[in-house]
C-alpha cells in the first residue's frame, strides 16, 4: 500500500537489535508517519509521505537510538580487545614460526592449529591468524559485556612506557663497542681461515669441523646475524623503540631458519667422544629458542607501546 | 562550536524531556500529540527522539502504554503509573534544587 514506508520500516528492522518489542516499534513509526503525514502534508500522497519519512531520520540512526547503551562491547574493553589480541598473536606467531622452522604441524586446542606449511604460506597465514586472534578476542569480550554483571577479566600488568619510548633499557656505547670488536676479530679469523667453525688439538694448526661450502655458507650467516644485532644496537642509541628489537630479532630466527633448513649438508668432521651432528643441531636449536624468547618479548612491547594513548 | 553546543544541548535536553514526559503523562497521550503539546509550549522535540525515550521510561515502569484500535489508525497511548509519579516528585525536588543553585550562583557573580 505505502510502499516506501514499508521499505524504510524494512530497514529500521535490519538494524533494530532489540530482545523484544521490535513490531511494536515498527507499528508506532507507521503510525506517526501517517498521521503527520495526513495532517501536516496534506493526506497520503506519494510526495507527502516521502517527506515525513525523510524528516523522520536515516534507518540506522533512527535504530541506534532505541539502542542506545545497549554496547555489542563495552568501551571499557576496548584496552583489553588490543592487548589481548596482542598477546595471543604473539603465541600464534612464535607458534607460527616454530612449525615452518621444524616443518610440522602445531596443534593446541582450542586456539590455535598450524598446519604444516612453506616461510611463503606462513607469511600469508600470519595476516589470517591476526584477523582469527581480533575476532576470538572480540567474541570473548562480546559475551562478557552481555553478561552484564561485574567480570573482571585479568590484566597482564607491564610496566608503562609513553608512546615512542619503549621500556627498553637505554643502549649503553660499552656494549656496542664490544659487539664490534667480537665481529672483527669472526671477521678476521674468517678472512684468514674461510670458516669459523673449526677446533685444535692440543694447539695445533686448526682444523674445519665442516667442508668448505658448508663452512663458508654458515660463517657467512652467523656474521650476518652479529651485523644485523650491531645494526640493531646502533639504531637503538637514535630511536630507542621495541619495533628495532622486533626487526632484528625477525631478521635474525630468518637467518636461523636458512640454517636450520639449509640443503647443504654439512659433513661433520670426526672429533673423537662428540658427536658433532648433536652438537651442531643442538647449539642451532638453543640459537632459535633464545631467538624465539626475544622475538615473544620484542612483540609485547611493541603492543605495550601501541596500546597506550 | 556549533557541533560541540548540538551535543551539549543534546545532552542538556535529555534529563529535561524525561522530565517533561512525565510530567505530561498526567493524562493519556499518544506520541504525535506529545509533540504537538510540546511545540504549543514552545519546546520542539524529534520524534526519533521521543519514541525511544518512551520506551526506556515504560521498561522502567514509569508509564504504561496501551494500543487503541477502536479509531481508524491503531495509536499507542501512554500514561504515567504510580511509581512514575514518585519518580516524577524526586526529579522535580533535584530540579528545582539544581535551579535555586544556580540563581545563587549568578547573584554571586553579580556582587562578586
Amino acid at each position: 500500500m505505502h510502499e516506501n514506508l514499508e521499505k524504510y520500516l524494512k530497514e529500521i528492522s535490519h538494524y533494530l537489535a532489540v530482545k523484544q518489542g521490535a513490531g511494536e516499534i515498527l507499528a508506532e513509526i507507521r503510525s506517526h508517519i501517517l498521521e503527520k503525514a495526513e495532517r501536516e502534508s496534506g493526506g497520503f500522497t506519494a510526495d507527502s509521505l516521502d517527506k515525513t519519512i525523510a524528516g523522520y531520520g536515516r534507518p540506522r540512526d533512527v535504530a541506534a537510538k532505541y539502542m542506545d547503551g545497549d554496547e555489542i562491547i563495552s568501551p571499557t574493553f576496548r584496552k583489553y580487545l588490543f592487548r589481548y589480541t596482542a598477546m595471543l598473536f604473539a603465541i600464534h606467531f612464535v607458534l607460527t614460526v616454530l612449525a615452518v622452522s621444524f616443518r610440522t604441524s602445531i596443534i593446541a586446542i582450542p586456539f590455535f592449529f598450524i598446519p604444516k606449511m612453506s616461510a611463503f604460506w606462513a607469511v600469508l597465514y600470519l595476516f589470517m591468524a591476526l584477523v582469527y586472534d581480533f575476532g576470538v578476542v572480540a567474541l570473548i569480550l562480546y559475551l562478557v559485556t552481555q553478561r552484564k554483571g561485574d567480570v573482571r577479566l585479568p590484566w597482564f600488568g607491564v610496566r608503562l612506557a609513553r608512546r615512542g619510548e619503549s621500556g627498553l633499557k637505554k643502549p649503553r656505547p660499552a656494549v656496542l663497542a664490544m659487539l664490534i670488536v667480537i665481529f672483527g676479530i669472526l671477521l678476521y679469523v674468517f678472512v684468514r681461515y674461510h670458516t669459523l667453525f673449526f677446533y685444535t688439538v692440543n694447539g695445533s694448526r686448526p682444523e674445519t669441523l665442516l667442508n668448505p661450502a658448508a663452512s663458508v655458507f654458515f660463517s657467512i650467516l652467523l656474521l650476518a646475524a652479529l651485523a644485523c644485532d650491531i645494526i640493531g644496537y646502533w639504531i637503538r642509541f637514535l630511536f630507542n623503540t621495541a619495533w628495532v628489537t622486533l626487526v632484528q630479532n625477525t631478521i635474525a630466527l630468518l637467518i636461523l631458519w636458512i640454517i636450520w633448513n639449509s640443503p647443504i649438508k654439512p659433513e661433520y668432521k670426526t672429533v673423537p667422544g662428540i658427536d658433532l651432528s648433536v652438537v651442531g643441531g643442538g647449539f642451532i636449536l638453543f640459537l632459535i629458542v633464545v631467538t624465539v624468547i626475544r622475538l615473544l618479548r620484542s612483540l609485547v612491547r611493541v603492543a605495550r607501546e601501541m596500546s597506550l594513548p | 562550536m556549533d557541533v560541540e553546543f548540538g551535543s551539549f544541548e543534546t545532552e542538556l535536553n535529555r534529563g529535561f524531556l524525561q522530565v517533561l514526559a512525565l510530567v505530561a503523562l498526567e493524562r493519556k497521550m499518544y506520541g504525535y500529540g506529545m509533540i504537538k503539546l510540546f511545540e504549543q509550549t514552545g519546546y520542539a522535540v524529534e520524534e526519533n527522539t521521543l519514541y525511544p525515550l518512551l520506551r526506556r521510561l515504560e521498561k522502567n515502569g514509569w508509564i504504561k502504554s496501551e494500543w487503541d484500535v477502536g479509531e481508524d489508525r491503531p495509536k499507542k497511548y501512554y500514561i504515567i503509573t504510580d511509581m512514575g509519579l514518585s519518580v516524577r516528585a524526586r526529579a522535580l525536588a533535584i530540579w528545582d534544587g539544581q535551579s535555586e543553585i544556580l540563581n545563587k550562583m549568578k547573584e554571586a557573580n553579580r556582587h562578586a
